[in-house]
């Protein structure tokens, strides 16, 4: 007689309790509701890259001196920046009118304490600046201009100045407990953004909310602008998926190859596909003494034995095959470079020149643990090499074992899977940090120096003119893959997937994983 | 007596956190990996990353590093993450109480549907009620706590949208002021009843799916000890002196058994504070799991290092809670 009484009450619970999820108030007020996987714990733009999901609340919260709009780089804080003839004194002029959001006017004087602030702390976006510039580069000429004298020319300085957000000194200053404001800003911000964070829904580890701010200095670019937006961190891509179908997220990014093809058939949904900049490649030349991998026809043989035609598959059609060092949408792209193909017979050929033709031996292919779709670009590479008789060892890593390795070659791995996206816009991005010399230990995992490659990339730097620099730039990508030290696999397309209300998004492929919310409305 | 040995027992905890601290201090330390590069950044300087060790003293030995770090934790300065920046202390009282607060729904939920299977499943001995309660109890420790919670979402959220995905409350709400951090609490603070309902809807299904687990122990567990209670002369003398049922089961029975109950319990209870990742994955429930796991995967040293003192600090007092209940349960035990 009891046991009905309990499953009665159980049921009498799942009843009350349960019910159709209520319509969430966000339909009534103009606040996007965004899912990403990822959090954003420090919103400090001098602690967190640019490269991260984190980038869409800095740039709303504060505004660069130049922005990246869909393909192009444009005016924001600054008016103008002008390189001196031999790119190594760069002068600054500021929009007038543009304030922080506490009314205060952005001035030279705020930018020359972002940058020293920058170089001072030495962590995020520092790396781009440290090797031109030291703590006497910026001037001030007056309250609109600025100086910058680099330690040495750099014509794409004007690049990286989308990573600079501009703090508010006077902000920082009263809340620099001798860690330069550092423990601050981990939550509050001090810009001049058109998002203010709201302190009631910053919810650590769950949900961040950024309200409008109305009264921001550059005007909103549309009728019908947000409100505010939620990021709100859902971390399984089939939960994003459910709350897209379900409408509790008005959009999301990272949802899984896997996921995409039923969101598409979804009504009430929108699916943005566009071509990725984050190109995945197999490093080759990392550990100079494999004396296999030494060998520059061992490494063509592989290159020729991997059947780029599989990749497409492993990311369920949301991929092309890689064109390269340099991915098609940054400037600098070389198109028509001799790549490799899938070609059994030539990778044979090659093999057969080296001091091993009939193979015989044992190579390792280290991925990123818990990264199923590097694993699975690491299959291709096992199937190609067996048919060399190659055996080729598919084996996770935690990825900051690999970056410990990465600091020296006779550590390094003998191949790796590695994803790079460059961090401004400019094939410089890719190809100075991973295939110069000077980056060795850093982003040059494959330890690849070749000395006319150097000289190009470091003539590249040099031109203020872009068709010259596309020029050099294109041919040390020839001698790159030539010198065959990577496998270049695949670019996955950036997604997001929209509910059919949300309108004004424009893709930056620099910022592909970071959406402008202040050009978005809901209708 | 009894209270000498609560007594030795609270004062071996602080003995037994430092050994954990140390352990834990030492493995995280030794195991490969340079967490400095890892937070420094794909393209940091060397320059970057020497400074980084410094900020955090990594370029110090490493038994200075342990007593500054036990300085630190005498004054509860729990350091900073090398990730984020963000002390310690906020993250673990920012994450904690969204763990307690599903631990105590998913322990409250264990009991009240293991602890009665349980002792139906012992008085129908092998009838249907027994087989259905031991059958239940089979598939719920055969399911990996993963594919049911997503299972259960697909069913209860997407396809009957009887409760919420993930969270702890609607993206759209208005959540409540952080008083306590456990959301039902801090919503009936504020008086507000939907978002008591609605952070009460969020709790029901991560709750379920930890307490599944749990309610497959208590109920294998309840039922043996209780059909071994049932066996003993004292119940065949109270059944014997006309005493009703109900009587016999509720006081005679019960009592007695849930001493066997009361230790599952306190293994049920460390499990969920400190065993929750799957759930708090898949339901993005912001708790303590969800963020040392985060934390391990980036050799984040201080985050590791809080996390296994915390959940070292609240085994220690669900053990000595479960010892103080032995005595209340059994007064032979306090002698």
């Amino acid at each position: 007689m009891r046991l009905p009484r309990v499953i009665f009450a159980l049921s009498l619970l799942l009843v009350l309790l349960g019910g159709p999820t209520p319509v969430p108030a966000v339909e009534k007020k103009s606040v996007l509701i965004f899912a990403s996987n990822q959090d954003m714990p420090n919103v400090d733009p001098a602690v967190t890259p640019m490269s991260v999901f984190t980038a869409s609340a800095l740039i709303a919260l504060y505004d660069p001196l130049l922005m990246y709009r869909g393909d192009k780089l444009q005016s924001h804080l600054a008016n103008s920046v002008t390189p001196s003839a031999d790119a190594s004194e760069w002068t600054i002029k500021l929009a007038p009118g543009a304030r922080f959001q506490d009314g205060s006017p952005v001035t030279a004087e705020a930018v020359k304490y972002t940058f020293e602030r920058v170089l001072r702390i030495k962590k995020g976006p520092a790396w781009m600046w440290l090797p031109i510039m030291d703590d006497k580069s910026v001037a001030v000429v007056d309250d609109q201009t600025l100086r910058v004298k680099l330690t040495k020319p750099f014509s794409l300085f004007d690049r990286t100045l989308p990573n600079l957000l501009v703090v508010n000194p006077k902000l920082v200053k009263a809340n620099d407990k001798g860690d330069d404001g550092q423990a601050w800003l981990v939550n509050n911000s001090a810009g001049s953004g058109p998002f203010k964070i709201n302190p009631e829904n910053w919810r650590n580890g769950a949900q961040y909310e950024l309200l409008a701010d109305p009264s921001y200095w550059k005007g909103w670019p549309t009728a019908g602008r947000l409100d505010g937006y939620v990021w709100k961190v859902i971390r399984e891509s089939s939960a994003q998926k459910l709350a897209l179908i379900k409408g509790e997220v008005h959009g999301a990014q990272n949802i899984s190859p896997d996921d995409i093809a039923e969101l598409m058939k979804t009504p009430g949904l929108r699916v943005e596909q566009y071509t990725g900049v984050s190109p995945h490649r197999i490093v080759m030349h990392g550990r100079h003494d494999s004396k296999y991998l030494s060998d520059l026809n061992v490494r063509k043989a592989l290159a020729h034995s991997y059947d780029y035609s599989a990749v497409p598959k492993i990311y369920a059609g949301n991929a092309e095959v890689s064109k390269g060092p340099v991915p098609p949408p940054v400037a600098g792209f070389a198109p028509g470079l001799p790549l490799y193909s899938y070609d059994p017979e030539k990778a044979k050929a090659y093999l057969a020149k080296s001091p091993w033709p009939t193979g015989g031996f044992t190579l390792d292919y280290i991925y990123p643990a818990g990264f199923d779709v590097a694993k699975n670009l690491g299959a291709i590479l096992l199937a190609g090499a067996a048919k060399l008789n190659i055996k080729i060892n598919v084996t996770p890593m935690v990825w900051a074992n690999v970056l410990s390795m990465r600091t020296k070659s006779e550590t390094m791995p003998q191949m790796i899977s590695l994803w790079l996206a460059p961090l401004y816009g400019d094939a410089d991005a890719q190809l100075y940090s991973q295939w110069h010399s000077d980056s060795w230990g850093r982003g040059n995992y494959s330890f690849y120096k070749n000395p006319k490659v150097d000289e190009l990339l470091e003539r590249a730097r040099q031109s203020n003119d872009s068709k010259v620099r596309a020029d050099l730039q294109g041919q040390a990508q020839r001698l790159i893959v030539d010198d065959s030290v990577d496998i270049f696999t695949a670019i996955e397309k950036a997604t997001y997937v929209w509910r059919s209300n949300v309108k004004g998004y424009v893709h930056t492929p620099l910022r592909e994983r970071s959406p402008l919310f202040a050009e978005l409305r809901l209708e | 007596m009894f209270v000498q040995y609560i007594g030795r027992r609270l004062a071996l905890i602080p003995i037994t956190l430092l050994g954990v601290s140390a352990i834990v201090f030492l493995l995280a330390r030794i195991v490969p990996g340079d967490p400095a590069q890892l937070a420094a950044g794909d393209q940091a300087t060397p320059e970057m990353v020497e400074a980084f060790r410094r900020e955090y003293r990594l370029d110090r030995p490493i038994w200075e590093q342990y007593l500054a770090y036990l300085g630190g934790l005498l004054q509860g300065d729990l350091g900073r993450s090398m990730f984020t920046g963000r002390p310690v202390l906020d993250d673990l009282r920012a994450f904690l109480p969204a763990t307690l607060e599903l631990t105590a729904v998913g322990i409250t939920l264990a009991l009240l549907i293991g602890l009665p299977a349980g002792v139906f499943s012992a008085l129908y001995r092998n009838r249907w009620p027994d087989q259905l309660a031991r059958g239940l109890a089979l598939t719920g420790v055969s399911f990996p706590v993963f594919w049911l919670a997503l299972m259960l979402q697909l069913l209860l959220a997407v396809s009957l949208d009887l409760l919420p995905l993930g969270g702890r409350f609607p993206a759209a709400y208005k959540g409540p002021a952080t008083i306590t951090g456990l959301y039902t609490l801090d919503f009936a603070l504020a008086r507000d009843a939907e978002g008591v309902g609605l952070a009460l809807r969020h709790l029901l299904l991560p709750a379920l799916c930890l307490a599944v687990g749990s309610v497959a122990s208590i109920t294998r567990i309840t039922r043996t000890s209780v059909l071994d209670v049932l066996g003993r002369d004292f119940i065949r003398t109270s059944r014997a002196m006309g005493l009703p049922e109900h009587v016999v089961i509720g006081k005679y029975v019960l009592k007695n058994a849930f001493i066997a109950t009361l230790t599952m319990l306190g293994v049920a209870l460390t499990y969920m504070l400190a065993g929750s990742v799957l759930v708090e994955s898949v339901f993005d429930w912001p708790g303590i799991g969800l963020y040392a796991f985060k934390s391990i995967i980036q050799l984040d040293f201080q985050p590791i290092a809080a996390f296994t003192v915390l959940v070292g600090t609240m085994v220690a007092l669900v053990n000595l809670g479960v010892d103080v209940l032995y005595g209340v349960f059994d007064p032979r035990i306090r002698r």
